[in-house]
């Protein structure tokens, strides 16, 4: 009986270093790795790298909007099943009514092209109802066309979408913000003449049929003419509308990053010609991040009640941005990137105030394959999470669910890592001269639905994971 | 061993030949050998890692020449290379000597080392109001590229740019740059 022991230790040790070699490696068949957050459903996705997904409730469906990157070296155009023909990647629609088993509608091709140079990558929703010039039969969606465009399409009927608007002669399209009881919309493009790939186009799309131009914005410098040195170009921007008057915009991706904060009245209203002290006129601040870091999504979450200061005289409500880096080298060939809490409550002076990475050590992130670092955050600011949970993606570290209820402390309270499949693609980097590739999960965009679900999407065609909390992250929401 | 330094030899070997089919005949008509000596790298940390300085003195520069090189990795579009001259305004490093320069020409298209990008010269105000000439160069490498930021009195003519050439061919720079990039 003694003798077991050791044997039985010597199994137990085994069994350490699989799980270690497993965290190195992900294979076919592998299970997903998780904690209080479970697997619902998911969906393929055709096998096209996705971006963001947009949840939208609509009549007694629920309809997930998925962007695409574009193809990848090997695969340009993937098999939509449904039409028996490759197509470009463009937007998925699937119905996700029943999150267990998610429905794929249809497919709208878009750029042709690989990576992010075709695709139609970032997607918002918005009823024709509450437009104010818009059809009020109408279920409005913007999408990012590839890098050169953008466009509006009816999908009031989600089978069969129907083209309105396509603003074009642009550069290097990518996200958006609309907001839906005014229609302003704050568009990703380059302008030609501006000496960045990327700055914020103002369109009034109230009336989806007939966009107008407000004007192009961007950071001193940056604009037509000018010289000396060019401010790190958009990523993108997120409004709080007619009410909370603010737009807070993230410029960068790993480097130069910074947070903007913009009165809305003033960008919509004031002069629009591109001169330095016009671009000026609406910024209310700037915070600057480290030069090794960018900013992805900057998520504001206004009049935060702060438990610990809840007997002070002052500040016991704050206004917080999260902001959000984008990894964008394979295996840890950069700084690290991560998340930040921004304390904006004064305006003019934002100052960081907290920060959360996910422990590389906790699943060998950097010698996975891919990339390991943040991405992007859930925008929704639907109550069932919003000032509760932010749910972030990590590339090949999964989401993580981030409860920033003291959002001078945040804590992971729960993720989910997707398993791969036979669609997930390689991810190559190049050591000794060689190319050595891996395939790993690249976890690229997440977004929620007011039932809860959390909906998250592969860089790297691995596909759609619907998820809900359970344990500690669903009791930090609230949810029974 | 022998076997990589023979693949990195005909690497630099291909890329010599690959630049002087391309480069205008006039920037081979080198008076002398450009003299470039490592100096100390003079700018503080940034977002991307420190790279390396090099100050020629000789004819073969025009006068004294001081360049400040460096790879960035997954800067650069995979797909179209470098774009165009705003990508070098805003990349090459010309920002470190002075954050107010102003372009005195287009740019040029150039290639080194099989790497195929732009260079544009700038007239660069520096602190206290003296002005003088520098030079950005932004090479690509697939998704990589490698930055070069110039200054002096001949920075961003042909001359200066045949000895920056010659510097980035050199075979422990380039094999620096490539080991930077992940390439050897």
């Amino acid at each position: 009986m003694r003798s077991t022991l050791p044997l039985l230790a010597l199994t137990a040790s085994l069994a350490m270093m699989a799980t270690i070699t497993a965290h190195a490696a992900p294979k076919i068949g592998d299970p997903p790795e998780a904690s209080n957050m479970r697997l619902v459903g998911s969906s393929d996705l055709q096998g096209r790298s996705a971006y963001q997904p947009t949840i939208f409730h609509q009549g007694n469906r629920y309809i997930a909007y998925i962007g695409h990157h574009g193809g990848t070296d090997d695969i340009h155009e993937p098999l939509n099943p449904i039409t028996g023909k490759k197509e470009p990647n463009g937007t998925s629609i699937v119905d996700v009514t029943d999150p267990a088993h998610p429905k794929y509608l249809t497919h709208i091709p878009g750029q042709p092209g690989t990576y992010e140079g075709g695709g139609a990558q970032m997607v918002r929703i918005c009823d024709g109802k509450l437009l104010p010039k818009g059809d009020k039969t109408a279920i409005y969606m913007l999408r990012a066309e590839g890098s050169e465009a953008h466009e509006i399409w009816n999908v009031a009927d989600p089978e069969h979408p129907v083209l309105i608007t396509r603003l074009t002669g642009l550069k290097d399209t990518h996200k958006n913000f609309w907001e839906c009881d005014t229609g302003i919309a704050y568009l990703v493009s380059g302008n030609p003449d501006w000496r960045i790939r990327r700055m914020t186009q103002v369109y009034d799309l109230s009336d989806p049929a007939h966009p107008v131009k407000i004007r192009d914005f961007g950071l001193p410098g940056q604009e037509p003419g000018s010289t000396g040195v060019v401010p790190t170009e958009l990523h993108g921007g997120i409004s709080t509308g007619v009410k909370g008057n603010r737009v807070y915009f993230g410029y960068g991706t790993n480097k130069g990053g910074l947070l903007q904060i913009v009165d809305r009245d003033k960008l919509l209203h004031g002069p629009t010609e591109p001169t330095p002290e016009n671009l000026r006129y609406p910024e209310i601040s700037r915070m600057y991040l480290s030069s090794m870091n960018g900013a992805h999504t900057t998520f504001p979450i206004l009049h935060m009640p702060i438990a610990e200061f809840r007997n002070d005289k002052e500040g016991s409500f704050r206004d917080i941005v999260v902001i959000v880096d984008e990894s964008l080298v394979n295996e840890c060939n950069e700084a690290r990137q991560m998340v930040w809490i921004a304390d904006i409550t004064v305006e003019t002076r934002p100052m960081g105030i907290a920060s959360y990475t996910v422990p590389e050590a906790s699943g060998d992130f950097c010698s996975r394959g891919g990339r390991f670092g943040s991405h992007s955050s859930s925008e929704s600011m639907d109550p069932v999470y919003y000032g509760k949970l932010v749910f972030i993606t990590f590339f090949n570290a999964g989401v993580r669910a981030l409860d920033i209820r003291d959002p001078y402390h945040p804590k992971e309270v729960g993720y989910f890592i997707p398993s791969i499949t036979a669609n997930t693609d390689k991810r190559c980097v190049t050591m000794d001269g060689k190319e050595v590739c891996k395939t790993a999960i690249q976890s690229n965009n997440v977004e929620f639905d007011d039932r809860g679900y959390v909906y998250v999407v592969d860089r790297a065609n691995t596909g759609l994971s619907i998820l809900e909390l359970t344990g500690e992250a669903r009791a930090a929401a609230g949810l029974k | 061993m022998r076997l990589r330094l023979a693949v990195a030899a005909s690497l630099l070997a291909g890329a010599a030949a690959s630049f002087v089919s391309q480069a205008p005949a006039s920037w081979l008509g080198l008076v002398s050998t450009p003299d470039w000596q490592e100096i100390a790298w003079p700018f503080g940390r940034d977002g991307w890692p420190t790279g390396r300085a090099f100050r020629c003195t000789s004819l073969a520069c025009g006068g004294t020449l001081d360049v400040y090189v460096r790879p960035k990795i997954g800067l650069c579009n995979c797909a179209t290379g470098v774009s165009g001259d705003a990508e070098v305004d805003a990349v090459s490093d010309v920002d470190l000597i002075s954050d107010d320069f102003v372009p005195l020409a287009d740019g040029q298209v150039i290639t080194i080392a099989g790497m195929t990008g732009r260079m544009r010269a700038y007239t660069q105000r520096l602190p206290g109001g003296h002005t003088q000439r520098s030079a950005g160069l932004v090479l690509a490498h697939r998704c990589d590229l490698v930055a070069a930021a110039s200054q002096g009195a001949a920075a961003g003519t042909a001359q200066a740019a045949s000895a920056i050439t010659l510097l980035l061919q050199r075979a422990d720079v380039m094999g620096w740059m490539l080991a930077q990039m992940g390439k050897t």
